[in-house]
């Protein structure tokens, strides 16, 4: 009997054990969309897309567009530290406490990405709750004036943040910037952190003109070290994700003769090789692209094998444009966004690599770039229709 | 004494490799990238094939060991007063690591899964649940390890795999970065933890088919190697040797990039329930193995009394390290001095008198 | 091993009274007196008052005549065979018997071999034996001035015909299922298995019942061992009463207070018959439509008699099903709930959103919710389960439709939660055996109950423990999980995908049968001999 009752404390202990972590799932505040700004007084100003959940729930029963209100609201913090902002300060106006395992995305405004990158990086580094998913973007300008701009077509802002990066990223505009890749290019020696620029644009909606207001990505800042240095624009964005390797399914416009084609590339093959002399560095960079015809736009005369050729080389020519753009670009600036230098790294070792004083000899090294395009196949048709 | 229980030569093996890796299995990552960087995980690689033979060593004594469970075969060997006094040594060396094992347990478990819930809390369910399977007996242990070993292979492939779009061979290079020495000095992070497969002297003797112990032996500390090897590698490809040196458990970290399309956001929870596992069941092999040895040094029958008084006494103990750092200290200090001394001083001094004594098996 | 839990002293009965005659030893028992008259009576006094026990004198036309006493119980008794077997050959006149004078023994034996025309008779020298012969059926022949009564088996007890199992229905295979009725249950293992090999070994349990049962194996397959160990457990019963086999197996088996049930039980012949070849030992047991298996294991409880007519690939499909069914009846609403209240980073965004506005209006914690949940829904099978099944199948609507509907719009429980119960109930369903499904529902509440405390820190803490203690016990002396733990290489395949015939050669390791192979080497032998190595029969004749 004294046994039996023994076992049964026994068993009855975890009950004791109470719930300390235990938040029923209704009351946490989603937060969706973090915009984070320096203000001018040296504080930082945190805007948050905060999920309305009951508005939530009214709108998937009766249908979206029935003018009810948005699922979520935006809202603003201030504080000393980012962590104060919206740990101390989020929590004593709304009641509940913000939770950011569902974070999508997260806009660094201009005047905190400037100098504050490593502050925010820790943050990254240190919040548990942080899914590896959450993207970086950086913003010209404002954050919080990003915020303030309502998605066209998720219902809740992050969502849409988020496939417009995927389906962006995919066609090579922007660069990906999540956490483990944003922290890994900051870390890395030889390599600088890149994040992708989102910005204001302008959206012709039901034949209003171009009236309305969405976001639009394209572009991205550049660091070196822990400073922001410089933007570049979606083209030279293209060239850094050119010789990365990243972009699904880019697309290239080639002019033969009076036609226009597009040239899809599906298939990208790229080898960066170091070539060390002492401690001068020449870099050359061979790059094979292979893809498929999507368009002919206009007229001219047969397409054959030595069209398909010409239309490969002619594409490689407008590739390596766009890469050695980027390389001047990146060298210009001084930071090696691309990563030659973790390759260079790669093939020395650490003492030699101190020698080679990366940092400052990047803006200097000769890159050689080597391009050949591929026509693979011709889509689903090969001729173009004439009339007769 | 009661009789031996008997476990199999599959069984010798889980055993081992549940005990050794638990110990710094998390942490190890960010320790080799401290201090050999890119090249962290050679030593990994090294330090278990190096492991191997202080693993071998306790696996020789314990084969030229008299037959008995071990405290008889000690006695039978060493005569009556310094075989109880081995086996007492050998009980407070293993005795140490258990309110280690707690406090490493719990601060995982803190740290990844549960952050408000109290340490103490956390513990008195794991001492149970300790206390049950040590209750039932090694046969059990060794069951309850078999029956896990499946979920937790499959956990580590998923984390391993899971990291796989994030790595970058790129970031394991340049090999030999650093030169050799770097590597050699991460060695010593990993391979005195081998010194834990000491237990093998008590496990031995109730192997059932003793011909096979080098065949477990040598497989447990195969993978072993691949554990090491594995997480090092996943980690610092994954996220170079700076990040992984600032994170506490890069494994934990790993786990965090697991999600299985859109169905399971994040992993980490499950990754850490199953690590319950993995330490559970070590913890519970050296509370029993304690008090199995206390039970002979003091002429007890009942182990399992001991075995109460062990988990009570570990439980304050656990509480002492005062923060996660001097955690691990411990663990790659006090630990590794430990298992120094345990698997490789011990059966050093055993050697010989095996020997003298001739005894053939 | 035996599970070293606490066990209670047994407390002494204090007034322990011999219930019957069988139960002292052979030095008490009283001996048959030589008056068949004297005997008669001392029946009736031990049998006590009794409308259908009958009691007739008989002079039995022999030269001498010899006068007989004859007992049954009419209920008992098949009457046109007593009047065919007994009656008719005792009095008939033509075939006159001439007894000179004879002792008493020998003119019992001469008229038993001579006169009753029955294949079952049996010479009797003891009160107790007499007793026990009558309630099973047997007509007792005393006769004047022998010490040896007659006894001529014409049992004939109420029973019913074989019928499908109810609980193990199959597609394929055959449909008979075990009735109540030992002997016919003999018949239906034996005609399976037609060897010399096959043994019944008869016992008998209970003071008040006196149940007859079988202790069935093959000899040359099952362990020995085993079948020593059964037989000493059987042996050492002692009980008033065994209703049915699931109180023989409550008794015989290692681990009563477990809720895991370690010995495994069928309606279906073919399935013990089965089980048999495989080494295995059933016990049947009179009045009782099931059958025994033992020893089994953790994972005997996930296969059914079907999946042995299946072919492969799906028997293995469904075996996989099955043991994550089992897995999902007795986590998922657990997981629910730790994941819902602990761990909200594991839920995809979408989810983790619709999942909060679901529950936004609901006024319970996620765990009142699941357990009342998880409550009502044991109340409706409960309801159901009893009913006769038109009014069950409406309780079942009730339940499950009206309440379910009616609890999510009034918002007192979430629409996804009630999908997590309702999986979780089919689950558990689908789990075969009864037994076995009865320990996940048991079990699914303290799971809950450490998953709504402690997260899956809680909940993997409740699976160690389980773990441990399956890994901890025994069935008859046979580890519990065991193919799995400890390990049997040859046996695992068998485990997830059971191999098709054709390549079981071996019998279960774990069973340690004497026999260990199966089959010859090659079963297809027909594939090696045929004209035409593709396997294509040629139907032109050319």
């Amino acid at each position: 009997m004294r046994k039996s009752l023994l076992w049964l404390l026994l068993a009855v202990v975890p009950l004791l054990g109470g719930c300390w972590d235990a938040i029923e799932i209704e009351n946490l505040k989603f937060i969706m969309v973090m915009g984070i700004d320096r203000e001018p007084s040296g504080r930082v100003l945190v805007s948050l897309h905060a999920v309305n959940v009951e508005q939530l729930n009214v709108s998937t029963e009766s249908s979206s567009s029935s003018g009810g209100e948005l699922p979520y609201y935006l809202t603003t913090v201030r504080g000393r530290s980012l962590y104060e902002a919206f740990h101390n300060y989020f929590t004593r106006k709304h009641g509940r406490r913000g939770h950011f395992s569902h974070l999508q995305a997260i806009i660094l405004g201009e005047e905190f990405a400037k100098d504050s990158l490593p502050e925010c990086i820790d943050w990254l580094n240190r919040e548990r709750e942080l899914s590896v998913e959450t993207e970086i973007f950086l913003a010209r300008g404002r954050a919080y004036d990003l915020m303030k701009v309502k998605p066209i077509q998720e219902r809740v802002s992050g969502s849409f943040i988020e496939g417009l990066e995927t389906e962006t990223a995919n066609i090579g505009f922007v660069p990906t910037a999540t956490v483990p890749i944003l922290l890994t290019a900051f870390t890395t020696p030889g390599r600088e952190a890149i994040i992708p620029l989102l910005e204001k644009g302008k959206l012709d909606l039901l034949g209003q003109g171009e009236k309305n207001e969405t976001l639009q990505l394209g572009g991205a800042g550049v660091f070196r070290g822990s400073k922001f240095c410089g933007w570049l624009t979606p083209n030279e964005t293209r060239g850094y994700l050119w010789i990365t390797g990243k972009p699904r399914d880019p697309l290239v416009i080639v002019g033969m003769d009076e036609r226009k084609v597009a040239f899809d590339v599906q298939e990208i093959k790229r080898k960066i090789k170091p070539h060390i002399t002492g401690n001068k560095v020449r870099i050359s960079v061979e790059m094979e692209a292979r893809g498929e015809v999507a368009e002919i736009f206009g007229r001219g005369p047969h397409v054959d094998e030595a069209f398909f050729k010409e239309v490969g080389k002619r594409a490689a020519d407008e590739i390596k444009q766009e890469i050695k753009n980027t390389i001047a670009l990146a060298q210009r600036l001084g930071s090696d966004f691309i990563g030659f230098g973790e390759i260079v790294r790669g093939s020395t070792n650490n003492k030699k690599w101190k020698e080679l004083d990366w940092r400052t000899q990047f803006p200097q090294v000769p890159v050689e770039v080597k391009v050949k395009g591929l026509v693979r196949r011709s889509g689903v048709a090969v001729e173009q229709l004439k009339a007769w | 004494m009661r009789t031996l229980e008997k476990i199999d030569p599959g069984q010798l093996m889980l055993l081992v490799m549940f005990t050794v890796p638990s110990t710094i299995q998390l942490t190890l990552p960010r320790m080799l990238a401290k201090v050999a960087q890119e090249s962290g995980w050679m030593s990994a690689l090294l330090g278990s094939v190096l492991g191997f033979f202080v693993l071998a060593l306790s696996a020789l004594v314990a084969l030229r060991l008299p037959p008995g469970p071990l405290p008889t075969a000690l006695e039978a060997l060493l005569g009556k007063f310094w075989g109880k006094a081995v086996c007492l040594f050998l009980a407070v060396c293993l005795f140490s690591y258990i309110p280690l094992m707690h406090r490493i347990f719990g601060t995982a478990i803190n740290v990844g899964m549960m952050p408000f819930t109290p340490l103490s809390v956390l513990l008195i369910i794991f001492s149970i649940n300790i206390f049950l399977l040590v209750y039932l007996g090694l046969e059990t242990i060794a069951r309850s390890a078999q029956a896990f070993f499946p979920v937790l292979l499959l956990f580590f492939l998923f984390v391993v795999i899971g990291a796989l779009p994030l790595m970058s061979l790129q970031r394991l290079k340049p090999f030999f970065g650093n030169g050799l020495w770097p590597i050699i000095q991460g060695t010593s992070l990993v391979t005195p933890y081998f010194g834990e497969g000491v237990i093998v002297l008590a496990l031995i003797p109730s192997l059932s088919d003793q011909k096979k112990a080098w065949r477990s032996i040598g497989l447990a500390s195969f993978f072993i190697g691949l554990v090491f090897t594995g997480v090092t590698v996943a980690s610092l490809a994954a996220f170079g040797a700076t990040w992984t040196a600032s994170v506490p458990y890069p494994v934990l970290r790993l786990a965090r990039n697991v999600a299985i399309g859109r169905f399971i956001h994040r992993f980490e929870p499950f990754f850490m329930a199953v690590w319950y596992i993995s330490v559970y069941i070590k913890t519970s092999l050296l509370v029993f193995l304690t008090g199995k040895l206390l039970a002979a040094v003091f002429n007890q029958e009942n182990y399992r009394l001991l075995c109460a008084i062990i988990l009570i006494l570990a439980f304050p103990l656990a509480f002492l390290p005062p923060d996660q750092l001097s955690v691990f200290h411990l663990q790659f200090g006090f630990a590794k001095v430990v298992s120094i001394v345990v698997g490789v001083v011990l059966p050093l001094v055993l050697l010989p008198f095996t020997f003298k004594g001739g005894v053939q098996k | 091993m035996r599970l070293p839990f606490p066990r209670r002293r047994k407390k002494q009965l204090e007034d322990f009274s011999p219930l019957d005659l069988s139960q002292q030893n052979a030095q008490q028992r009283v001996k048959l007196k030589t008056s068949a008259k004297a005997n008669a009576e001392r029946l009736q006094e031990l049998v006590g008052k009794n409308a259908d026990f009958h009691l007739r004198e008989l002079v039995i036309p022999t030269s001498p005549q010899v006068v007989a006493q004859i007992c049954f119980i009419e209920t008992l008794t098949d009457s046109n065979l007593f009047d065919r077997q007994i009656l008719r050959p005792l009095l008939e006149r033509e075939k006159q018997l001439t007894l000179k004078e004879l002792p008493g023994d020998t003119l019992s034996k001469k008229i038993g071999s001579n006169l009753i025309h029955s294949a079952k008779v049996r010479e009797l020298k003891y009160e107790d034996e007499v007793l026990s012969n009558i309630f099973y059926g047997g007509v007792i022949i005393f006769l004047e001035g022998s010490e040896i009564a007659l006894a001529v088996g014409l049992k004939r007890v109420p029973e019913r015909g074989i019928t499908e199992p109810q609980d193990e229905a199959a597609r394929r295979g055959p449909h008979q299922g075990f009735t109540e009725c030992l002997s016919s249950n003999m018949a239906l293992v034996r005609m399976r298995l037609k060897t010399g090999k096959l043994r019944f070994e008869s016992f008998r349990v209970g003071r008040l019942s006196k149940t007859d049962g079988a202790v069935v194996y093959i000899e040359g397959i099952a362990n020995p061992a085993l079948v020593e160990e059964a037989r000493r457990r059987i042996r050492s019963l002692d009980v008033d009463m065994v209703e049915d086999n699931s109180i023989l197996e409550m008794l015989i088996q290692d681990h009563p207070k477990m809720v895991f049930p370690t010995t495994f039980y069928t309606e279906r012949p073919d399935l013990a018959a089965s089980s048999l070849a495989e080494g295995r030992i059933a016990i049947l047991l009179e009045n009782s439509p099931t059958c025994l298996i033992v020893p089994a294991n953790f994972y005997d409880f996930f296969k059914t008699a079907e999946d042995n007519y299946l072919r492969w690939p799906f028997t293995a499909f469904l075996r996989v099903a099955r043991i994550l069914a089992g897995l999902i009846a007795l986590w998922a609403p657990a997981i629910y709930i730790a994941i819902t209240t602990f761990h909200h980073e594991m839920l995809p965004t979408p989810l983790a959103l619709s999942i909060a506005a679901a529950r936004e209006n609901v006024p319970f914690p996620a765990f009142l919710e699941v357990f009342s949940m998880e409550l009502v829904l044991e109340l409706v099978f409960e309801a159901g389960v009893r009913l006769p099944s038109p009014v069950g199948q409406t309780i079942g609507i009730v339940g499950a439709v009206v309440l379910g509907q009616a609890a999510v719009s009034a918002q007192l429980v979430s629409p996804i939660l009630v999908i997590v119960v309702a999986i979780s109930a089919i689950a558990s369903f689908m789990v075969p055996l009864y037994v076995r499904e009865q320990g996940v529902r048991l079990l699914r509440f303290p799971v809950m109950i450490l998953g709504a405390t402690m997260g899956l820190y809680g909940i993997m803490a409740g699976m160690a423990a389980i773990v441990a203690v399956q890994c901890a016990i025994t069935s008859f002396g046979q580890p519990y999980m065991t193919p799995l733990a400890p390990l049997w290489p040859g046996t695992l395949q068998d485990l997830l995908f059971r191999s098709s015939h054709w390549q079981a050669d071996a019998r279960p390791g774990w069973l340690r049968t004497v026999d260990r192979r199966r089959q010859a080497e090659i079963v297809r032998d027909w594939e090696k001999d045929g004209a035409n190595p593709d396997g294509e029969v040629d139907l032109s004749g050319e």
